[in-house]
């Protein structure tokens, strides 16, 4: 429970992290689409490559390795659930299940799609300070202010669920101690038991969320802010030229893969 | 019961660019019946090395040993080590759960395979030690409770195991003069009348420094004075880390800035108060 | 100089009818621009609940406050209110609230709407008011507790406001955090001209302000200069309160017949006169 966590923000400078949020935000949901676009060893091979490459250009691969240890475990389950689930020509025989060519590939596709999946989602938040994001956020959104959603509000609330994520993870781990420290043994077997165990964990856990959340509503309160206020921002979102550089760069790209794959 | 560390390190996520050290080759032998306190910087080591004390993290290198056993050595040592030293963490209030204050207290002495008689005993020595009236809190609801008396629910909590060590980190902290006060009377009484050996992690030595036996220093995730609390704070080091000295340390080192010969080394008010009458006269 | 915050007969309860549970009983209390005061007391005896009052998070059941003229009870007084009144709490943990420093000290300027390159002027200038400025773009959770609550501190210094009011700043810090905020603050106060409220456990850092206000259950016992109040063995006892040990040791020095002036608050002025 220590070190980087899922969506965890790393600061930088690298050309990723000066772009405008919601270059990245944009860019990043066509690409979760090109994903399902994918087709045969050499696109996928093209995908990996680029992504590669992109982190790379944000120098955050160290986080990368980290974020992926629990998406590897999930990437093994599909694989071998495909691999042993899709009817077709068998390539090995366990006795119990059969391989299947068609079942590997499959395996393989589903497994890639969930590495490029994690990976291009991991990269925004790693790259984006999660104020800006929700900035950014809140900006695409603002469109939808009209029919009634609070953009503002949600934003806010994102934020500070993202930054709030490293301290729960400490309290967790600072209870949990402590609880076995009188005796808790959370890998016990009796279903009884563990309940009880459990119960001595998440009760303190939720009443210091409700704590801290009191606290902080109270501070933010003290500092002016109430509920669907107008407000700056310190950190102007400006699309720069580099941002416009890049959509057009990746529009273009992404045209020409479509035209290249079903048209030509 | 002596507990001792035999050259511990432990590194917090180890293989990981996040690899952060926590205490290295730490050595320390505590003796039955001693009250030792334990300072140092923030982030130090100290949490680290008291979460040795019961097996709630495992050295890298080195052993724990309880009675010249090491507790990791089967399930069965663990279990005695959890139960033998208490370990009292930092805002331990904040560990609470139990609907009454009796169930709350219950929890450890039950974990620990207590029989239901022999429990509500341990929960009405427990609470009679930490001064909480049996019957009229026991069916209380711990939330309802004050500061001062929720923590001593929580120490209350860790007693009824009945540890013979007891660790405590910052137990003072938050609390109000009189709440320092009423706790301080309690780990007096237990280290005194009972024997039980106390384990202090503190930035504030003052309220404690002519109780203690000794003092151990930790920095960079290791031992770097270890003695006498006479010695210990008296030696220029504590300062120069930024840790509290007693007034009277204080006093004694402007003394002899100035050139005065101040006799002994005073640690308390009353023992500088005689010797500054000493030199007035 | 001039009054800033006046405290009339306020009294505060929770709770309705037979549930009452009542706080502060009758308090009055006048403080003035550019002052420095402590608000010592046990746990429980209201200090929380009557700085609350100050900035208008609680408004009272009886009595008034005001703040520049301005009744705390009046909503559309609020916004003015809690932009000259500024707070700091106990957890440096639980007010900080964006992932990186210097969003963190803009929020309440983003609160005023006040336009970019003033936000971008002031966050820089409170964070250096501090000693914070090289620290803009960490995220919090990679500071110590003093530059934490340093951080908090800034991020109400950026909104100019008159008066701070910190609850029990530094009593989750360390030795070291408690003194670089002690300091800060001292700072503010000299160099700003802010007036500071500050409610303390530490009888040293109440022994180091101008004034000291004592409570005890939810009225006011004591209004005055430290070293009176720490004087006083018998009503500390009452209240349930230590005196500091400079204080403790100067009155034993006095009373095993040492020709001392009474008015002695730290070590330096003692060993100054010892060696006098």
């Amino acid at each position: 429970m220590e070190g980087i966590v899922l969506g965890q923000y790393v600061p930088g400078n690298s050309l990723l992290h000066r772009l405008d949020p919601r270059t990245k935000l944009i860019v990043s949901a066509v690409l979760l689409w090109v994903i399902f676009l994918l087709d045969g060893p050499l696109e996928y091979t093209g995908f990996g490559i680029f992504i590669v490459f992109l982190y790379l250009l944000a120098g955050v691969t160290g986080s990368f390795l980290k974020i992926m240890r629990p998406g590897l475990y999930l990437v093994l389950i599909t694989l071998i659930i495909n691999m042993i689930l899709t009817p077709g020509r068998v390539i090995l025989d366990l006795g119990l299940v059969d391989i299947t060519h068609e079942g590997f590939i499959q395996g393989l596709t589903m497994g890639f799609r969930l590495v490029f999946l994690i990976s291009m989602s991991s990269l925004v938040t790693l790259t984006t300070s999660p104020v800006r994001m929700t900035d950014g956020l809140e900006l695409l959104m603002k469109p939808f202010k009209r029919i009634g959603i609070p953009a503002g509000e949600l934003a806010m609330m994102m934020n500070i669920a993202l930054r709030f994520i490293p301290t729960f993870w400490e309290e967790t781990d600072k209870i949990r101690k402590a609880q076995v420290a009188r005796g808790a043994d959370f890998d016990s077997w009796n279903p009884g038991r563990r309940i009880k165990y459990m119960t001595a964990l998440l009760v303190p856990l939720f009443v210091s969320a409700f704590r801290k959340a009191d606290e902080l509503s109270m501070a933010m309160e003290a500092r002016g802010y109430t509920v669907g206020m107008e407000r700056t921002s310190l950190h102007e979102l400006k699309m720069n030229f580099r941002d416009y550089l890049a959509l057009t760069v990746f529009f273009i790209s992404v045209a020409a893969f479509i035209i290249n794959k079903y048209i030509v | 019961m002596p507990i001792e560390l035999r050259n511990v390190s432990y590194t917090y996520s180890k293989k990981t660019p996040f690899a952060r050290m926590g205490i290295s080759n730490v050595s320390i032998r505590i003796d039955d019946g001693e009250w030792i306190a334990v300072m140092g910087p923030t982030g130090s080591g100290k949490s680290t090395m008291l979460q040795h004390l019961n097996g709630l993290l495992k050295p890298d290198i080195g052993q724990v040993l309880l009675d010249h056993v090491d507790i990791h050595a089967t399930p069965a040592s663990l279990r005695e080590a959890r139960q033998k030293v208490g370990l009292v963490f930092q805002y331990p209030e904040h560990q609470l759960f139990g609907s009454t204050v009796f169930e709350e207290i219950a929890y450890g002495p039950d974990n620990f395979g207590f029989s239901g008689s022999d429990i509500e005993n341990r929960v009405r020595t427990a609470m009679d030690t930490v001064g909480l009236d049996y019957t009229k809190y026991k069916d209380r609801h711990p939330y309802d409770l004050s500061g001062g008396e929720k923590r001593r629910v929580a120490l209350a909590g860790i007693l009824a195991a009945s540890p013979r060590v007891i660790a405590l980190d910052e137990p003072t902290a938050g609390l109000d003069p009189l709440g320092r006060q009423k706790l301080l009377e309690t780990i007096t009484w237990l280290n005194r009348n009972e024997g039980k050996t106390v384990i202090w992690v503190t930035h504030e030595i003052t309220e404690i420094a002519a109780l203690i036996d000794r003092v151990v220093i930790i920095t960079n995730g290791r031992i770097v004075l270890d003695g006498t609390a006479r010695e210990v704070l008296n030696n220029p080091l504590i300062t120069e880390l930024g840790l509290d000295v007693p007034l009277a340390v204080e006093v004694s080192n402007h003394l002899k800035r100035k050139g005065k010969t101040v006799q002994g080394q005073p640690l308390t008010i009353d023992e500088i108060s005689k010797e500054i009458v000493r030199l007035v006269r | 100089m001039s009054i800033l915050i006046e405290i009339q007969n306020l009294a505060f309860w929770y709770g309705q009818g037979s549930e009452e549970v009542p706080v502060i009983k009758d308090l009055n209390l006048t403080v003035e621009k550019g002052e420095f005061v402590a608000v010592v007391g046990p746990n429980g005896c209201g200090k929380s609940t009557l700085i609350r009052h100050l900035n208008g998070l609680l408004i009272p059941r009886r009595g008034t406050v005001t703040v520049n003229g301005l009744v705390t009870a009046e909503d559309r007084n609020l916004p003015v209110i809690r932009r000259k009144v500024g707070m700091v709490f106990q957890n440096p943990d639980n007010q900080l609230f964006a992932a990186i420093v210097e969003e963190d000290v803009a929020f309440g300027l983003e609160n005023l709407c006040l336009p970019r390159e003033e936000i971008r002027k002031r966050v820089d200038t409170a964070l250096a008011q501090v000693g914070m400025a090289e620290y803009k773009q960490y995220p919090p959770h990679r500071l110590s507790g003093g530059q934490k609550q340093k951080v908090a501190i800034a991020g109400i210094l950026a909104v100019q406001p008159e008066c701070i009011l910190l609850d029990e700043p530094t009593s989750m810090l360390d030795p070291r955090g408690k003194k670089e905020v002690r300091e800060a603050v001292r700072e503010l106060n000299k160099r700003l001209g802010i007036t500071v409220i500050y409610v303390t456990h530490d009888m040293n850092e109440a022994l180091d302000c101008e004034r000291l206000v004592a409570l005890s259950g939810g009225n006011i016992v004591f209004d005055g200069k430290p070293g009176d109040f720490f004087a006083d063995r018998l009503r500390l006892s009452q209240i349930g309160l230590q005196p500091p040990p400079i204080k403790e040791l100067v009155n034993n020095l006095i009373n095993e017949g040492v020709n001392l002036p009474g008015q002695i608050n730290s070590t330096q002025e003692l060993v100054n006169v010892l060696c006098r």
